[in-house]
């Protein structure tokens, strides 16, 4: 396995700019691996962030089962469906990058890239109309800010509380995934990206599938719960 | 960018997979995606019809985890490389797992074996102030918010009309407190009364 590593890579400098190996590493592949290590343990504590929300979800679910039932009459779950589908397809176009970033495929990399902007775009559009629609009947999060003028449970705004937080906390890790898959897009459309080096491609990949992760969790647990 | 770095150039050979992985997972996680809005929206009411048997909540979110959970797989080990990683990342992911369910373990056993209605320790050594406030039952989280309430969500009866109507009722709670532990501190709650309101 070493010595197949140490064989020298023919790299198409026209197209891409070569990288060395930084001071502290022994050879490509211990700085490689030392990422991502790194990446896997900040994942790590981003499992154990939103853990916390998902602890409190079933507490409270437990403790206010019909709450679950009524909160969960105002959502729309084909909005829900239509964003996991949208998400999915961005995993998909994601993990493309980085097979074509390995494939010295820089054009590609970079459509693709674009592609998962475009899709991780989509998902804040749907979810803007599904904020504003409950922005409009009075829904918001916290306690006293539940205004919703219908009939309702005495405690529904614990659903939305908890809704508003987990979704919320999601759509930011939506926003800094898009501005990391930003920042590779610009870094690989001037070619620093190719077969041997693409680890920021493959980092960026990590989080975003994270991303997706947790929204294959959120949406059946908020919008399917009727 | 780094020209003058005296280390080798990048020597990294990438474990590429083929095409045919990317979609059929993209395939297989849209398949399952399908599947669980059907298990949840249309499967309950499909079994009713035809064996009346009823899907509890309970079953119905065991359905969806395990969905969900085969999801996420797919996702770790394929989009995530997991399945082709070094050990080392597989068990970091695996200890966050571990960890996240040692969080789940202990809250649930604080919370889901409390006592959901604790009677009020009322005492008759207890002031009267604070046997008014561990003494009123529990309101129920049942009730409906509409009761007392218009389809516009406002309160029915005028305003000014309820505030006066909440002044009477605390005094005559505190009365009827004073009542009740007549053996104790009567001289004391009658004292507190009109001390309170001025």
């Amino acid at each position: 396995m070493s010595s197949h590593n140490t064989a020298k890579i023919e790299v198409d400098k026209s197209q891409f700019a070569e990288r060395n190996v930084s001071h502290h590493f022994v050879d490509a592949d211990q700085e490689f691996d030392s990422c991502k290590m790194g990446m896997w343990l900040f994942l790590l504590t981003e499992i154990l962030l939103f853990g916390g929300l998902f602890v409190a979800y079933v507490v409270f679910r437990t403790w206010h089962p019909e709450t679950w039932e009524a909160g969960a009459e105002h959502l729309d779950w084909k909005m829900g469906a239509v964003n996991t589908g949208i998400l999915i397809a961005s995993s998909v176009t994601m993990a493309l990058a980085i097979r074509q970033a390995q494939l010295n495929d820089k054009k590609g990399t970079v459509m693709l890239l674009l592609a998962t902007v475009l899709l991780a775009s989509g998902f804040l559009v749907v979810k803007y109309f599904e904020y504003t629609h409950k922005f409009h009947l009075g829904i918001f999060p916290g306690g006293d800010n539940y205004m919703f003028p219908g009939k309702h449970l005495s405690n529904e705004f614990i659903y939305f509380s908890i809704y508003y937080m987990m979704t919320g906390l999601h759509v930011l890790h939506v926003l800094f995934g898009m501005a990391g898959i930003i920042w590779v897009t610009l870094r690989a459309a001037k070619g620093e990206f190719y077969s041997a080096y693409y680890t920021p491609v493959e980092m960026v990949g990590l989080y975003w599938h994270l991303v997706d992760l947790i929204w294959i969790f959120l949406f059946p647990l908020l919008y399917l719960t009727k | 960018m780094s020209a003058h770095d005296h280390h080798n150039p990048s020597t990294h050979h990438p474990h590429v997979m083929p095409l045919s992985m990317y979609f059929g997972v993209g395939f297989g996680l849209i398949i399952l995606t399908v599947l669980t809005v059907w298990t949840a929206k249309f499967m309950p009411e499909t079994i009713e019809h035809y064996t009346k048997m009823k899907i509890t909540p309970t079953i119905a979110i065991i359905i969806a985890m395990f969905i969900a959970s085969i999801k996420a797989a797919l996702v770790c080990l394929f989009f995530m490389h997991l399945k082709y990683d070094k050990p080392l990342n597989r068990l970091t992911f695996i200890s966050g797992l571990f960890f996240l369910s040692l969080f789940f373990i202990f809250t649930l056993a604080d919370t889901l074996t409390r006592d959901t209605n604790p009677t009020p320790a009322v005492h008759s050594y207890m002031p009267e102030e604070f046997k008014t406030i561990t003494g009123k039952p529990p309101t129920p989280y049942w009730v409906p918010a509409w009761v007392g309430y218009d389809d516009h969500g406002h309160k029915i009866g005028s305003h000014d009309g309820h505030g006066h109507d909440h002044g009477d009722h605390t005094g005559h709670d505190h009365d009827h407190g004073d009542h009740a532990g007549h053996d104790h501190g009567d001289h004391e709650g009658h004292d507190h009364g009109p001390k309170d309101k001025k």
